[in-house]
């Protein structure tokens, strides 16, 4: 048994050994014929370019990302004229999302656009909100593997108030920092208990 | 030091996760969308082929008859298989209830195949297209079953639509 680990190592080794001689001598003959194989380095080009557009493509996807938000409907928090910010990805595929998140997500009526909202209430969670159109308040327990979003600026937002709780699969992502505009830069900040009430938010 | 066939996968799994978003081979598990994908689950899963650019980017509109993977709404690590019935503005009638229910803006009406033991649309509403990750292209294996998936409309739904906002391109073709 040990002596065939050992074997296989050896092996291993000797794998190596050649392998790097065979690159050391390809080496050499890339550095003899330059200018004569154009396509070779051509090719070797296309294929960098593809392997570092994908690991670009998976960073932005799967790690993290910058967003533009433009919109008033976050506005104490986040500029009308737009804010850059970053979002992670990481925690939608782990689900921890937790109350007083700010999120990236795609509303239920267009699957082509994202909105950036603080979730308000998670599943199981009771969602107390004033319908937009009346003043009277309603309450409801949302429902599990669900989110209540709601914007910052109640006035100005069409959000979970008018479009229901909003399924955990539709969040991209959990926003973490702001960037732009640099006298704002930093991370964000929790909900305060004066822009829950909505009361003194002015238009 | 990493070994040099090591660093080469590594640096070739970002293009395989990246054409994996574009498009890839999923196995099928359970019974709710016999018998057109696993009808023979006695001699093994099916496997199918998945497009996923055209949902992501809206280059083709989900037609009726279309069958999807999408997220389960309930619970978004669960992926699951269904065939979309009704688009948006069309009014669908459930299986069990005589409820009607208007398919709003964005959503879709999702059920399985076999509707006696599927959790589809009946239980859960109509559905976010947000949430719906590939269209089923084709059965891949295993070879026997092989076959492309087109968008058949199916005559037990026929009567269930109510009233339909638009037709399917090929319905208005033919």
């Amino acid at each position: 048994m040990r002596g065939s680990i050992r074997s296989r190592l050896g092996i291993r080794a000797l794998k190596t050994v050649v392998e790097r001689k065979a690159s050391a001598s390809n080496d050499v003959k890339s550095i003899q014929n330059t200018g004569g194989s154009t396509w070779e380095s051509v090719k070797e080009t296309i294929v960098l370019c593809i392997k570092v557009s994908s690991f670009a493509y998976c960073l932005n996807t799967y790690f993290a990302s910058t967003k533009m938000c433009v919109g008033p409907s976050m506005l104490p928090t986040l500029e009308e004229s737009g804010s850059l910010v970053i979002e992670e990805h990481i925690s939608s595929y782990y689900g921890n999302f937790k109350n007083g998140d700010i999120v990236i997500a795609k509303p239920p009526y267009d699957s082509q656009v994202t909105v950036c909202k603080r979730i308000c209430a998670m599943g199981g969670e009771k969602a107390a909100c004033i319908a937009q159109n009346s003043s009277k308040t309603e309450e409801f327990v949302v429902p599990d593997g669900h989110v209540w979003l709601e914007g910052d600026n109640p006035k100005n937002s069409r959000d979970s108030r008018s479009y229901g709780p909003v399924p955990l699969g539709l969040l991209h992502g959990k926003v973490i920092f702001k960037l732009w505009p640099l006298k704002n830069f930093g991370s964000l900040p929790a909900r305060s208990a004066s822009e829950t009430t909505g009361e003194d938010a002015s238009l | 030091m990493i070994p040099k066939r090591i660093r080469s996968v590594l640096s070739w799994a970002p293009v395989f996760v990246a054409v994996c978003d574009f498009g890839s081979i999923r196995k099928v598990s359970g019974y709710s969308m016999q018998p057109t994908l696993n009808g023979d689950l006695g001699n093994g899963a099916d496997f199918v082929a998945l497009e996923k650019l055209s949902g992501r980017f809206g280059w083709r509109d989900p037609e009726r008859g279309d069958v999807f993977t999408l997220r389960h709404p309930r619970d978004p690590k669960k992926i699951i298989v269904k065939r979309l019935i009704a688009i948006q503005g069309d009014i669908v009638q459930g299986v069990d209830s005589a409820e009607a229910h208007r398919i709003p803006e964005g959503h879709g009406w999702f059920e399985g195949d076999n509707l006696r033991k599927s959790s589809d649309s009946n239980s859960f509403g109509p559905v976010s297209l947000g949430l719906v990750e590939g269209r089923v292209l084709a059965i891949v294996w295993p070879w026997h079953r092989a076959t492309g998936l087109g968008n058949e409309e199916n005559p037990a739904y026929e009567d269930r639509i109510i009233y339909r906002c638009r037709k399917n391109s090929k319905a208005s073709k033919g």
